[in-house]
């Protein structure tokens, strides 16, 4: 399974996102038979992206808000932390660069 | 609706840097060790000390120890030196379970580069969100399973 950005599991959620629904009916909208938007369903699951309940003799599927905002804070405070690290980095090779040909610049004037 | 929950899955950064695109660019991939933060942004953490990006589509992305252990965090899979760069993103886990990364780099009229960065694909990720729904560590150990290990 290409669990890389999965088409048709980020379908199946796109089509969560518009409302509850049973596999059934995301059957129908998918090129691909109910065991397989099962499998996708059990991975969004585990992933904590969806949750299901029973409704009569159906289960029906929708998208967990919760795990949606979990997941994403942790990863926007992930890359805060990481791309904070280049700013100061670029900052720092700026001025470094400047001051340099700053010395560069006098030293030059000296010379000779 | 559909559309505001799927930016849900996708988190964005955006940054203007006093660099021109080019060295924003060979300071990102060729550089990364000198900025990011490996003792809590790697596998190996403390003893991390490198981090060598492959720079070709195919190339790889891995962190480095002193004593020669590699791991490997994504594959490059868009290279244009000084506009863009992206990857898959599977640090600690198969690369199956990779997500995936792009940054693009755009010249500002001062000279300056903005540097704009999207995650996504979050969905392939094992059981991450429900752990840290029900208040895990949000730290990097839980993106690398170390709490399994651990446990």
């Amino acid at each position: 399974m290409d669990a890389l950005g999965d088409p048709t599991r980020r379908r199946i959620f796109d089509r969560l996102a518009e409302g509850p629904a049973s596999v059934g009916a995301l059957a129908d909208g998918m090129p691909v038979s109910r065991p397989a938007v099962s499998q996708h369903l059990r991975v969004l699951k585990d992933a904590g992206l969806v949750s299901d309940r029973q409704v009569g003799t159906r289960r029906v599927y929708a998208v967990d808000p919760a795990g949606v905002v979990a997941l994403r804070e942790y990863w926007d405070r992930f890359w805060s932390r990481a791309m904070d690290g280049f700013r100061v980095a670029a900052e720092e090779h700026a001025s470094s660069r400047e001051s340099g040909m700053q010395i560069k610049e006098s030293s030059d004037g000296e010379g000779s | 609706m559909a559309k505001a929950v799927d930016s849900g899955l996708t988190v964005r950064k955006s940054m203007t840097v006093p660099l021109a695109p080019a060295d924003a660019f060979r300071l990102f991939t060729e550089r990364m060790a000198t900025w990011w933060p490996l003792a809590t942004h790697s596998v190996y953490e403390t003893e991390a000390t490198g981090v060598v990006v492959e720079p070709r589509i195919g190339g790889r992305i891995y962190e480095t120890t002193d004593d020669g252990r590699t791991s490997e965090w994504g594959v490059v899979s868009a290279w244009s030196p000084g506009e863009r760069f992206a990857t898959s993103w599977h640090p600690g886990n198969e690369p199956a379970l990779a997500t995936q990364i792009d940054v693009t780099f755009s010249p500002t009229p001062d000279g300056g580069t903005r540097v704009d960065l999207v995650h996504t694909g979050w969905e392939a990720r094992g059981t991450e969100a429900a752990k840290l729904a029900s208040g895990y560590d949000t730290g990097w150990d839980f993106v690398l399973g170390r709490f399994v290990e651990a446990a």
